[in-house]
């Protein structure tokens, strides 16, 4: 049995010494006071097991040098954790004046006891020992109490290296305090064994806590790594605007490090995002952060100088800015936090990139709305005035007009005419690509339409031409949006004659078949070339050649007049040979939307 | 052509004082541009109507209250109260209801002429395509169906 509980001090004692070498180790890598102070604590523990195991092994476990070592190691071990957790939860000035104060008197008390063992009676011995542990004792509870504690609400790895290193401390106190309040009960073997494996325990514990292994670490971050992930797929598809984004980007690269405050400035130098602190403290840290081609660990300017990681970021716009300050509850920033920040500034520059676009397309759309607004009524309001008062001169409201005001009204009145359905047609795509535009269908005698059509258009024909209607019946019913087909077939009809200046013959030919009505509008005009029939039907895809460019017109015609033919289950074909003249074809279908009163229609 | 000048303010007091003399149906033209009112204006006038215009919804409001006319042409923007608020209180005040409101503006939206049809609007007219021998014609076939 006392093999076992001697080759289980031995691994205790080994497993401490090779703690305080690595946290030496980590120290000298870092230099850094934290890394220093928990080394300092580590180590001392160390030595604490090493002396214990050099007594023995020497066969003086109460040599006074041995024991000297072993106390004064204790002792230190409390004060360089009390200090470990002073370099990020601050400790105030008195409560480390009275923590150094207690720990050195006692250390002086126990000292003297060590070299001079019947200097004092029994009782002081006794009390002095006691007095040591608790000393000891409440130096090493503050900091695992308040370490446990600052975990909450910290990135996990960091949480998981300050909750083992408190559960690590919080161990050993449980075993000094056993040691302290019921000395005899250790001496039987297996509490002793029991202490020794607990101890043993709480090596890897304190080991994970200042080293820990990637593997480790991986294990850590798996589930924060999730929700980090959906975090950036949001950050990128679905924030609304560049601040939204800016501002959740932010809170996330705080949590990401464990940071006390974070900003993002656009490339223009402006804040997007301040989390943590005030706007003024944003500007002052981002006019005090010189620029910088890499992510970099910096520290602040000013009177409270702090440490930040900054990362440049590469908008389409220039150079923007993300930075993540350190706060009191943070470990030092190391080259973890900087590479994880510097991938998630990725997700960021790629979410503020496409919420710009996204930003934009929005006003434009806003533009677009309002130029309809705009089309709608500073363009209808003089139109307006104009038809009127040509309509009233026409009908005689002013007296008998002059005979030479006679030739001239009627073009006048056509003039104005077309300007006012060139605006309806503005406004019609505009709606349409809005998809606003709805169809009123009614029971409709296309032949009668196709005719009125003909008759409103008259007077744009020269004397050259001759407008011609052609139906395989007399009537031709469909179930359509009268207004819509009056606005496709007064299109089709109006380039006619304006393609043709040398005139000739136009003709609209309606037929139909159960399904389907075609309405034909052939002219022998000036025709298209075969190039050019691609982009006929796109908005303002207008063709301007030598014949055509003298001719007026914003080329939505034929784009509006396909789209209102395809809204009625049908389309707006074109063949045309150039020189010769073009034919547009346009089918309806005769039942709009399926179930219509023209299922009694005539198939013609 | 001294009647194309606006019309002048102490019209629209004077439509208070007295009915028309000559027994005229009359219509209330509520329409802020006065360029659009006068051309109906003249119009109507040529006709044998008794025509006075209201710039603003207050102005046509009291008008309307305190001599209900005939009819009332209603154009959607006007300054201050819209046209549509302009309907609903003509449309809920026992002296007004029964008067019949037509729409007379360049709003053409779907949504916009169900909402003042569903408003009580008794028609609905684009301006822009409505030339005033149309309204004319249009006001005499309103009133001659009563």
């Amino acid at each position: 049995m006392s093999d076992v509980l001697h080759v289980l001090q031995a691994a205790v004692a080994a497993s401490f010494v090779l703690l305080g070498v690595v946290a030496l180790g980590e120290w000298l890598r870092e230099r850094r006071s934290s890394s220093g102070w928990i080394a300092l604590s580590i180590g001392m523990l160390g030595v604490v097991a090493g002396a214990g195991l050099v007594g023995t092994e020497i066969g003086a476990p109460n040599s006074p040098v041995i024991s000297a070592i072993a106390v004064t190691a204790f002792v230190l071990s409390a004060y360089g954790l009390l200090r470990f957790r002073g370099t990020f939860i601050p400790l105030g000035p008195v409560v480390h004046r009275t923590a150094l104060a207690a720990l050195t008197a006692v250390l002086i008390l126990e000292l003297v006891l060590v070299w001079l063992p019947d200097a004092l009676p029994h009782l002081v011995a006794a009390v002095a020992a006691a007095l040591l542990v608790v000393a000891w004792s409440l130096s090493v509870a503050d900091p695992v109490v308040r370490l446990a504690l600052a975990s909450r609400g910290l990135p996990s790895v960091q949480a998981a290296r300050l909750r083992s290193l408190a559960a690590g401390f919080g161990g050993l106190i449980v075993i000094v305090l056993l040691a302290g309040i019921a000395p005899d009960l250790e001496r039987r073997p297996y509490v002793a064994i029991a202490v020794e494996l607990v101890a043993l325990a709480m090596a890897p514990l304190l080991y994970a806590s200042f080293a820990p292994p990637t593997w480790l670490r991986r294990i850590w971050r798996a589930r924060e790594e999730e929700r980090l992930q959906l975090a950036v797929r949001e950050l990128i598809l679905f924030s609304p605007t560049r601040r939204e984004l800016a501002h959740r980007a932010a809170e996330w690269a705080m949590r990401l490090v464990g940071g006390d405050a974070a900003l993002i400035a656009d490339a223009d130098g402006t804040p997007l995002a301040h989390e943590g602190l005030p706007p003024d403290r944003a500007r002052e840290l981002l006019e005090g952060t010189a620029d910088g081609d890499d992510a970099r660990i910096a520290r602040t300017g000013g009177a409270a100088a702090q440490t930040a990681i900054v990362v440049p970021l590469d908008l389409s716009s220039g150079r923007g800015t993300l930075l993540v300050l350190a706060g009191p509850y943070t470990p030092y920033f190391g080259a973890d936090e900087l590479q994880r920040l510097n991938n998630y500034a990725i997700a960021i520059i790629a979410g503020l990139d496409r919420a710009n676009l996204t930003e934009r397309l929005a006003a434009l759309e806003r533009t677009k709305s309002e130029f309809l607004n705009l089309a709608s009524h500073e363009l209808r309001g003089p139109i307006t005035l104009i038809r009127g008062y040509l309509s009233m001169l026409a009908a005689g409201s002013f007296g008998q007009i002059p005979d030479e005001l006679t030739t001239v009204l009627p073009v006048l009145e056509a003039k104005a005419d077309e300007m006012n359905s060139l605006i309806e047609q503005m406004i019609e795509a505009a709606r349409l690509e809005e998809g606003r535009l709805e169809l009123h269908p009614a029971d409709t005698d296309l032949r009668e339409l196709a005719q009125r059509v003909i008759d409103t258009i008259g007077p744009l024909a020269t004397q050259t031409h001759q407008l011609i209607l052609e139906s395989t019946a007399d009537e031709v019913r469909a179930y359509v949006d009268p207004e819509r087909v009056s606005t496709i077939l007064s299109n089709l009809l109006s380039n006619a004659l304006k393609y043709s200046p040398q005139g000739g013959e136009v003709r609209l030919t309606l037929t139909a078949d159960n399904e389907f009505a075609v309405i034909a509008v052939t002219d022998h005009g000036v025709g298209i070339a075969k190039e050019d029939l691609k982009t006929l039907f796109t908005r303002f895809g207008r063709i301007s050649t030598r014949e055509t460019q003298h001719i007026a017109g914003t080329g939505l015609g034929l784009y509006l007049s396909r789209e209102l033919a395809k809204l009625h289950g049908g389309d707006l074909t074109v063949s045309s040979r150039p020189g010769l003249g073009s034919t547009f074809r346009v089918t309806l279908k005769r039942t709009v939307g399926g179930s219509s009163p023209a299922a009694r229609a005539q198939p013609a | 052509m001294p009647a194309l000048a606006p019309a002048p303010r102490w019209l629209w007091g004077s439509y208070l004082l007295f009915s028309d003399p000559a027994g005229r149906p009359r219509i209330l033209l509520i329409e802020d541009d006065p360029t659009i009112a006068q051309m109906y204006r003249l119009q109507l006038e040529l006709e044998e109507f008794a025509v006075v215009v209201a710039a603003d919804g207050p102005t046509g409001l009291r008008a309307a209250r305190l001599r209900p006319p005939e009819l009332i042409l209603l154009d959607l923007r006007l300054p201050g109260m819209t046209g549509l608020e302009v309907l609903t209180e003509l449309k809920s005040e026992a002296a007004t209801a029964a008067t019949p409101v037509v729409v007379l503006s360049n709003y053409s939206d779907p949504s916009m002429v169900a909402q003042a049809i569903q408003l009580g609007a008794t028609d609905y007219l684009v301006k822009s395509t409505t030339t005033p021998l149309d309204l004319a014609a249009r006001v005499r076939a309103l009133l001659s169906r009563d």
